[in-house]
């Protein structure tokens, strides 16, 4: 069921955007634009291989707000997930989307950027302040729950 | 004016009020702090000065549905308390009775509510009205 | 994070309802509430017993742990003074709930060396340290003792030993007899108390020009008053309170620079100027004389304390005039906001030091950037049609606290008339110079026999445009 490309949608501004996402489509991600909203997309991210997240099917939802591209897009995970960057509301500590934001990048090089922090996660940096603390005292027994959750809350 | 979605609209709300708003005679905040959809609130609105609810901390619970903020929220008092708009049986404030809900506007905000709400304790046809006693719930 | 305190520790930021924000580094996660409060009681000085914690829309409970809560880093917790001790209560409602009046005021917790040290408020302050200003913190914790002591207090909740004070000043009785309406204000203890409170503590001022919408309501005790005061405040005060919010720093410049023009000594580097502004009663050739020696210090020193205390109360229409706050500014004063005040200030600030009209209106369109809202100025104007007895003549013995003390300094007289009119030059195309924004006025004026071009372009931008103010400025200013 996932979807190996991003769907093809118009929105205004974002025309050249859209039309790059088609042409590199990237693998385990889509984004689908809401009809009534163009700038509001339902996102899909695939658990990469060989991460706690594995077999999981990760919904996110992303909004370009007015100032975009010149600020960054604001994304949010809508399943449960066990990860240190990542808080109980969904909310990413990522810094491409906060202080490290550049207009040259993209939704598609964000999204594959979230994805790949589902593959390294990084306690020391934490957003999720109990889980990162699970993850540094021992990292087996986090995984192990990252694991579970991702069987409970991920999986169709 | 692209049209802010309505999870990404409280998540707004959500950080303002835990960065504490003006000068906290209002504030909000999730009941549920992993509530995904941020449907439930609660609120609390500190009386106004010089009025029969000086030094009363009101609790209120607000209810943000998925078409919030087209539509408002449905807000109820926890804390029992006399007011015109506010439903004595149940606590819930009456949208026909509060202004801002009354003509609610895609960019009023939970703090909106809370602020009407103060401001209708403070209203001179108000602030006198007798009150239950404080701590009493509805 | 860093190991400072304990690994997990937070800085959370605190809210007291009638204080300043401070910030507190703790670890929720080892820390109950209650034991928060007992931290936060020797902070604020309201017992852990009376204080309640509000944080995102919930009360605190004493026996739970702060990070059930969900408390983080950069949040806010407000504090608020609860009922529990109703001696303490009564105690800051004396203090008319001014501000942060009320953690000076409330005895039962006051630390304040002060306070204590100043049991008996009319003894004489040691004669060396009158005049010096590096007295100033003495004077001020002096003053603030004074303030506080129960003595104090209690003579000033008195109305009438507050209006025999006031009644003893000729200027005054005279005043009130011929406006009845300013008896009842000096009737409100409230009032007298916040006057000195606000005098001797610009940081207040901004804690009251925060707490607007109490501090209006104390004005509640004037008969009628309160409504009007309600009304013009929503219709007015509000919407230009929000725009001009930032406005902060230029209006304490501007505020400088009055402090200088009146002959007050400028305050110490990062020190509160507790300094007095001359005051406007005392015969021209005392103030000549000594104006820098009306301190605080000098007025305590004098034998009869009604009349140091009448001077401490009424002797500061600068620093009222400065900060309108809205309770002492009245019906006219709360229509004005610190925008339009530090705006007021800058222009007869301009026209008294004779520089040049330009710089003016560049000063007035850069520091009040809420009159450039044409929006915001439209109703703004529109209001005040609506209230057009307290504008016709504001020169004319009415409402302005100026006005309310007798000044018979023309620099008051100028702030009153630009007070309004001043907003209007930067609406019209800033750029413009004023011989063309002024073009039909400036032909006016001529007309009437006033030829001196420079001195019109000047009466005109202190009375913002209106002839007729510009016809009192300039007669003022060629008397003097």
């Amino acid at each position: 069921m996932l979807e190996k490309s991003l769907l093809i949608h118009r929105i205004p501004n974002n025309e050249t955007e859209t039309e790059r996402l088609i042409q590199e489509p990237a693998p385990g991600i889509s984004a689908t634009p809401h009809e009534e909203n163009l700038r509001y997309f339902d996102v899909i991210i695939a658990g990469p291989s060989q991460s706690p997240f594995e077999g999981g099917v990760f919904k996110l939802e992303l909004f370009l707000p007015d100032e975009y591209p010149m600020a960054p897009p604001k994304v949010r995970f809508l399943t449960k997930i066990y990860h240190p960057n990542i808080d109980k509301l969904g909310r990413i500590c990522l810094d491409i989307l906060k202080d490290k934001w550049s207009p040259a990048l993209q939704i598609r090089t964000v999204l594959l950027s979230i994805q790949a922090l589902l593959s390294a996660p990084n306690p020391d940096d934490p957003l999720a302040n109990d889980v990162a603390q699970h993850w540094k005292e021992n990292e087996k027994a986090a995984i192990a729950t990252a694991r579970e959750w991702t069987r409970n809350f991920a999986q169709e | 004016m692209a049209k802010v979605p309505r999870n990404f609209r409280l998540l707004e709300e959500l950080e303002k009020g835990e960065k504490g708003i003006g000068d906290g005679t209002c504030s909000y905040g999730l009941s549920n702090g992993d509530d995904i959809y941020m449907s439930d609130w609660n609120g609390t609105i500190i009386g106004p000065g010089h009025t029969i609810h000086e030094n009363r901390i009101y609790s209120l619970k607000l209810h943000c549905d998925d078409n919030y903020p087209d539509s408002p929220p449905s807000v109820h008092f926890i804390s029992r308390i006399n007011l015109p708009c506010v439903n004595q049986q149940t606590g819930k404030v009456e949208p026909t009775k509060l202004s801002c809900l009354a003509n609610w506007k895609r960019n009023y905000t939970l703090e909106t509510v809370l602020t009407d709400l103060r401001r209708e304790m403070a209203n001179p046809h108000n602030k006198k009205l007798p009150q239950p006693p404080e701590g009493s719930s509805f | 994070m860093e190991e400072t305190l304990s690994e997990r520790s937070i800085v959370v930021s605190f809210r007291p309802s009638n204080g300043k924000l401070f910030d507190c580094s703790f670890d929720p996660s080892q820390m109950t509430v209650l034991q928060l409060k007992e931290k936060l009681a020797r902070e604020t000085n309201i017992p852990a017993d009376s204080m309640r914690l509000v944080y995102s829309g919930r009360i605190l409970k004493d026996e739970d742990m702060v990070d059930s809560y969900g408390v983080k880093e950069g949040h806010t917790i407000h504090v608020v003074r609860g009922a529990a001790n109703q001696a303490a209560e009564q105690a800051a409602a004396n203090s008319s709930s001014s501000g942060g009046a009320s953690r000076y005021a409330t005895p039962s917790t006051s630390s304040s060396p002060a306070s204590s040290s100043s049991v008996n408020p009319f003894s004489n302050p040691p004669p060396t340290r009158q005049l010096g200003s590096n007295s100033n913190n003495f004077e001020q914790d002096l003053m603030r003792g004074m303030m506080n002591s129960p003595m104090m207090r209690q003579i000033l909740s008195n109305p009438e030993i507050v209006r025999s004070m006031v009644m003893q000043n000729p200027t005054m009785r005279q005043m009130i007899e011929r406006n009845p309406e300013i008896g009842h204000i000096i009737n409100d203890p409230s009032f007298i108390r916040q006057t000195m409170d606000m005098a001797r503590n610009p940081e207040l001022m901004r804690e009251m020009m925060r707490n607007n919408d109490r501090a209006l309501a104390n004005l509640e005790t004037i008969p009628g008053g309160f409504n009007h005061l309600r009304r013009m405040y929503h219709t007015l005060q509000e919407p230009l309170e929000s725009a001009g919010r930032h406005s902060d720093n230029s209006s304490e410049a501007a505020n400088q620079r009055l402090a200088q023009m009146l002959n007050v000594e400028s305050p110490p580097e990062g020190q509160i100027n507790s300094t007095p502004l001359p005051n406007p009663w005392a015969p021209r050739n005392h103030n000549n004389s000594g104006s820098s020696s009306t301190t605080t210090g000098s007025s305590l020193s004098q034998t009869n304390p009604f009349g140091g205390i009448s001077n401490f109360g009424f002797g500061f229409p600068g620093s009222i005039l400065n900060f309108t706050t809205p309770p002492i500014g009245d019906r006219i004063a709360s229509t004005t906001n610190q925008t339009s005040t530090s705006q007021t200030n800058q222009t007869s600030q301009a026209n008294n030091s004779s520089s040049t009209p330009s710089s003016t209106s560049a000063g007035v369109s850069t520091t009040t950037p809420s009159f450039s809202d044409p929006d915001l100025f439209r109703r703004f104007q529109q209001a005040m049609q609506r209230y057009p007895q307290y504008l016709s003549r504001p020169h004319q013995q009415t409402f302005y606290p100026t006005s309310l003390f007798g000044s018979p300094n023309p620099f008051f007289m100028n702030m009153q008339q630009s007070s309004f009119g001043a907003a209007q030059p930067t609406t019209i195309q800033p750029t413009e110079p004023p011989e063309i924004r002024f073009r039909l006025q400036l032909e006016r004026l001529e007309e009437m026999g006033f030829v001196d071009q420079a001195a019109n372009i000047r009466a005109l931008l202190a009375a913002g445009g209106d002839v007729n103010s510009a016809i009192e400025w300039l007669l003022q200013n060629s008397n003097s």
